[in-house]
């Protein structure tokens, strides 16, 4: 067909290349004028805040007196010579890292044992969705409620049990609250990870494990072989949400520690929020803010490398 | 139902928008209306009296009031923000570590001139005066009300563990150190030692004082650094309370006062050293929430060398951008003053929320009176009113800034991550390099 002038583009009607180019460019800037409000409506609202917060990042802001001064690079050398900023970024690599393996593992289990047959596996995935349905204040306020050492549901239980004899200050050291924080928005966010990964289970092909059975493969070869590579797709989707949601949560730290004991669950996220709105240095916070946004970029392009470096059953369909 | 043509659509929505435009929200009938309306904003405490009160006023007086409760977390930050985007609050309340930021920066405007303020000046108690006037010494705000911290004593378990209130913070400690031997409480002591914007920090300036520190000179420098006065002291006790197990580990990560409050509400705690006004919910009778309801939790005088305690005002000030500033400063004077020689609203909030007022004039109000029986001893609270006192150094520009950052510090002294030597000094190097940066 190579070098055929003519095309049919619709039944009964012939048509030559140039007449296609000019349908298509007709086509398309038919396209770019229905789309242009949703375009304008996403550079108003995404991009230009997120240009103007990077410029922020670059100048010191003086709200009331509605002065905006450029700096240069001052705000970031300010940012990286703060000892607090160094703590908090090695609290948030660890609260960052506990959370995505907790939210990646947790997810997953409850997604294989809601893939098995079993008699209330409607109810018991309709209930899965509770915790992440939640608002995060309920989800802190609710925790704050089984976690207390003073009045605490989870103290009350174990002290009933004859378990422990004192009720337990879980926030009592630093790593205690950071991990405890890891596991109230664990709680929080598996269930998305799980959903996630019971979609992605249920569109692998049976007859896969058929086969594999009549291979004598046994159950984690049959996980390892089949289930992993097919769950790569969702399983990088629930990585970067995780790792991204991990860097940016402030919400439960507002709600169950305000960043203590002592600054031990301060966070990156947490540190730009009171450096912008509490202490007003709107500057620094993007700055801080900003690094941030570059670590979970990096973290996203490492994660895309790893899982498709080479060609499997998912590779591309991200 | 018919259906209209595109023409028909577009005519209807011109004719729409042209009327919206040209309403009571055109640009050339708003002077008219911003001279008969005021704008007033203030974080969500009591919402409901609020605007019960701002309806009392617009009957009275005949002025409309546009009142906007806005949510405490982030008030700051959205009056800043509103003030940036040109809209005007005429009057609104004001946090005081963030009052000089906002004067300084003209958001807000002087009371000076308006009729009474002198008066006002001389009914107040001084610490109160000093805490609603600016860095220039010119009168800023009306109180919305003052909070000053007081020991509160579980009365019931000092009586099972026959002990007598404590009159030093020694005593303190050591009956607090028998209730725990004894069993009687797991964690007898609650210092407010809170994350938030009114705990560790307050509480530290208020055993401060107690002992004779006073933190700050004159010219806002600290005067800390090697111990102090009595800094030292006070840190070290707080670190054998903490070491001892004396004090509930979770307060340092309460994020607020009333959430500190509420472990004493339990029962379990024998003192509590938090604002007073926490005083009202958990000891007047019939209060759901405590189980020191009906005077079970007692107040008693401060103890130390001076018995001295830290108090701050919270305030209402006047927009720089008040449409009708006689109008304004009337609502003001309304609200934080004895308009038409009555303390209306003053009196209220000490009726109901047991707010207490700056004016010395109210403790001798029948009504409040009475009411502040129900649930303390009128007597002691106005002693350890009169026994208090605030700092100026919240009027230096970059106070707001040290007061958010001490709050950590201080609780890594508390738990041990630095000792009290090095702490002080670290709050002494934040105070100074913050004043430099801002100078």
């Amino acid at each position: 067909m190579k070098g055929v002038a003519a095309v049919v583009v619709r039944p009964g009607r012939v048509a030559t290349r140039a007449a296609i180019r000019g349908e298509r460019l007709s086509d398309t800037c038919f396209a770019l004028f229905l789309v242009w409000p949703a375009l304008a409506a996403i550079f108003l609202v995404v991009v230009l805040p997120l240009l103007y917060s990077l410029y922020l990042s670059f100048a010191e802001v003086n709200l009331v007196r509605r002065t905006v001064r450029f700096t240069g690079l001052k705000n970031y050398a300010l940012v990286f010579t703060d000892e607090m900023y160094g703590d908090s970024l090695g609290r948030t690599a660890y609260f960052v890292a506990a959370f995505v393996v907790e939210t990646t593992l947790v997810g997953l289990g409850m997604a294989l044992v809601l893939n098995q047959g079993f008699p209330g596996r409607p109810l018991l995935r309709s209930l899965l969705l509770i915790p992440w349905s939640l608002s995060r204040i309920v989800v802190g306020v609710l925790w704050e409620g089984i976690l207390s050492s003073q009045f605490g549901v989870l103290n009350g239980i174990l002290a009933n049990l004859g378990l422990i004899d004192t009720y337990i200050p879980f926030y009592k050291h630093g790593f205690g609250a950071l991990n405890a924080l890891v596991v109230v928005y664990m709680w929080n966010q598996a269930p998305f990870a799980a959903l996630l990964f019971l979609a992605a289970l249920q569109a692998i092909p049976r007859q896969l494990y058929l086969a594999a059975q009549v291979d004598r493969a046994n159950a984690w070869q049959q996980f390892r072989h089949i289930t992993l590579p097919h769950l790569r797709p969702a399983l990088l989707l629930v990585l970067i949400l995780a790792t991204v949601n991990g860097f940016l949560m402030i919400d439960l730290i507002f709600i169950l520690t305000y960043g203590g004991p002592g600054n031990a669950t301060t966070t990156l996220s947490w540190l730009g929020f009171q450096t912008a709105f509490r202490h007003f240095k709107f500057g620094i916070g993007a700055a801080i803010l900003y690094t941030l946004t570059l670590i979970c970029l990096g973290l996203t392009l490492a994660y895309i490398r790893l899982l498709y470096r080479s060609d499997g059953p998912a590779a591309g369909a991200v | 139902m018919g259906t209209w043509s595109r023409r028909e659509f577009l005519t209807t929505g011109a004719a729409a928008g042209l009327g919206v435009a040209l309403g009571p929200g055109a640009p050339g009938s708003r002077a008219g209306a911003a001279a008969r309306k005021i704008k007033f904003a203030g974080w969500a405490y009591n919402p409901q009296l609020v605007a019960e009160n701002a309806k009392y006023f617009s009957q009275k007086y005949g002025i409309e009031v546009d009142y906007g409760p806005l949510p405490w977390p982030g008030y700051q930050e959205t009056m800043e923000t509103r003030f940036f985007g040109g809209e005007v609050v005429d009057v609104m309340y004001a946090f005081h570590p963030y009052r000089e930021r906002w004067y300084r920066n003209g958001m807000i405007r002087s009371l000076e001139g308006f009729p009474g303020v002198d008066e006002y000046k001389k009914m107040m108690y001084p610490a109160n005066l000093d805490n609603l006037t600016a860095s220039d010494g010119k009168l800023v705000g009306l109180p919305y009300y003052t909070g000053f911290y007081i020991l509160i004593y579980n009365e019931p378990m000092l009586q099972q563990a026959g002990l007598k209130p404590a009159t030093s913070w020694e005593e303190v400690l050591a009956q607090c150190v028998e209730l725990k031997r004894k069993g009687l409480s797991q964690f007898p002591y609650l210092p407010n030692w809170n994350r938030g914007g009114t705990g560790i920090a307050q509480q530290f300036m208020a055993d401060c004082f107690s002992e004779g520190e006073y933190l700050w000179d004159a010219d806002h420098n600290p005067t800390f650094e090697d111990g102090g006065v009595a800094a030292q002291k006070v840190l070290e006790r707080w670190r054998d309370a903490y070491k001892n197990e004396l004090v509930p580990a979770e307060i340092l990560t309460k994020t607020s006062s009333v959430d500190a409050a509420r472990l004493m509400w339990t029962g379990r705690i024998a003192y509590h050293t938090t604002h007073n006004y926490y005083l009202k919910r958990m000891a007047e009778p019939g209060s759901k929430d405590s189980l020191l309801a009906g005077k079970k939790a007692k107040m008693a005088l401060n103890p130390g060398k001076t018995g001295i305690t830290y108090s701050f005002t919270e305030q209402y000030v006047m927009s720089t951008k008040a449409a009708n500033p006689e109008s304004a400063w009337k609502l003001i004077a309304f609200l934080g003053g004895k308009l038409d020689n009555d303390f209306y609203v003053q009196r209220k909030w000490s009726m109901i929320e047991g707010l207490n007022a700056p004016y010395r004039d109210l403790y001798k109000d029948p009504q409040v009176k009475e009411a502040l029986t129900q649930w303390c001893d009128p007597d002691i609270m106005e002693k350890q009113h009169e026994k208090s006192r605030g700092i100026t150094t919240f009027k230096a520009p970059w106070y707001s800034e040290y007061d958010a950052k001490v709050a950590g510090l201080l609780q890594e002294i508390v738990r041990g991550d630095k000792t009290v030597g090095a702490g002080l000094k670290e709050m002494a190097r934040l105070a100074k390099k913050l004043k430099k940066e801002s100078a």
